[in-house]
């Protein structure tokens, strides 16, 4: 995994051109001045498709640095297609040092997933974001979903969400949960599963979201408070595993089910690769 | 391809599939055919016809354009975490329509 691809220096730092990565720049500033609030950007076309990570790429190289040290996973693994590609990428157009541990990293791109290691202070997650609009499914106009935005009127939201409690007694939303942001704006988190709302709130790290096929920039400021939507008396749930990781052993991380042979048997296993590595390490040190 | 199914009065929750079958190496072109196939079901699953997606039209309109094919190959990508926690809704509603299910009867006899 730390076989070194050639830098290639024909390339811009981090292939987008110097204007292009300061009016990102521009962008992220105002999405972090006003927390999840949805700033446009003149979203580049990037050498991969849509809906690949081309949002959370811009955002990427717009904010790396020569010193940085990058970590790129995708649904918690860092040895996937869509990770292994991005890591890739900027191991070839910036020649920066790459790395699979959460701790060490300074800049993390990830699909779907917040690393279970808690984050620290000074570090960037960059997420790449499908649908940047939380109201979407529910207002498909674009000007709407603005003015309701504008005016605070979430109103609908919260209908949605009681009309699942009306109909199976509980929120039927498993992930792309929606949160409000600092008292404010509602926001989605990208789609990373409900288990991952609570590392959002007051975290240490800085969080940017990124929209390619959208053109859509907002962020999470270190400290903010992020809160799930729920109500008082149907508050807000995390989901639980009665197995633990097969590998770590894990209780409290996200386990993704395996089924291992024809037969049918099934084995849970950590999502976030690096987290169960880890722990697998210190078990076997310690023994 | 598989997409979740919130059920009907008859059928509890589910996964559904839509099917798609192409020659040679032409795996998007097999994937946007199970898309397209899902997509227009929605009559045989009695489901309400609410989302532009569930129309023909539209669905034939927009799925032949550069950002359709961006969105049919991501699907090759992993999905490990947004399947598993669709898995687990699905089996809580499940569990729950089938609790219910005996009460109802005792009800109506």
């Amino acid at each position: 995994m730390n076989r070194h691809e050639p830098y290639e220096a024909q390339y811009n730092f981090a292939y987008l051109d110097e204007q292009t990565k300061r009016s990102l720049r521009r962008g992220l500033l105002k999405a972090v001045a006003i927390p999840g609030y949805q700033v446009p950007f003149a979203g580049r076309e990037m050498p991969l498709p849509y809906g690949w990570g081309t949002g959370g790429m811009q955002v990427t190289a717009a904010v790396l640095g020569r010193g940085d040290v990058l970590k790129v996973i995708d649904q918690g693994a860092d040895d996937t297609t869509n990770a292994v590609s991005i890591r890739r990428f900027f191991t070839r157009t910036a020649g920066v040092r790459t790395t699979l541990r959460t701790d060490e990293a300074s800049i993390i791109q990830t699909r779907h997933r917040i690393p279970e290691t808690p984050l620290r202070s000074g570090q960037i997650m960059v997420f790449q974001v499908p649908i940047p609009e939380p109201l979407r499914f529910i207002e498909p106009s674009d000007s709407e979903t603005k003015a309701m935005h504008a005016l605070n009127d979430y109103g609908v939201m919260h209908v949605k969400l009681y009309e699942d409690i009306a109909r199976y007694g509980y929120i039927a939303t498993a992930y792309a949960y929606p949160v409000t942001v600092d008292h404010r704006y509602v926001m989605d988190p990208s789609p990373i599963p409900k288990f991952d709302n609570p590392k959002l709130h007051k975290s240490p790290a800085l969080m940017l979201f990124g929209a390619g096929r959208e053109k859509r920039l907002y962020a999470v400021p270190p400290y903010t408070r992020v809160e799930s939507l729920d109500f008082e008396d149907h508050p807000f749930e995390l989901p639980r595993w009665e197995q633990s990781c097969a590998f770590c052993g894990s209780h409290d991380s996200y386990l993704d089910e395996l089924i291992v042979d024809d037969a049918g048997t099934r084995q849970f296993v950590c999502s976030d690769t690096d987290y169960c590595s880890q722990r697998s390490g210190r078990q076997e040190a310690l023994a | 391809m598989i997409t979740q199914f919130v059920g009907s009065k008859s059928q509890p929750p589910q996964f559904t599939r839509g099917y798609g079958l192409a020659f040679g190496y032409a795996e998007r072109k097999a994937m946007g055919m199970a898309l397209v196939d899902r997509a227009l079901r929605a009559a045989d699953y009695q489901e309400e016809i609410e989302s532009p997606a569930q129309q023909e039209e539209f669905v034939l309109m927009h799925c032949d354009n550069v950002e359709a094919a961006g969105f049919v190959s991501h699907l090759k990508l992993p999905h490990y975490v947004d399947f598993q926690s669709e898995l687990d809704l699905i089996r809580k509603m499940r569990r729950s329509t089938l609790a219910a299910e005996p009460q109802e009867q005792e009800v109506t006899a």
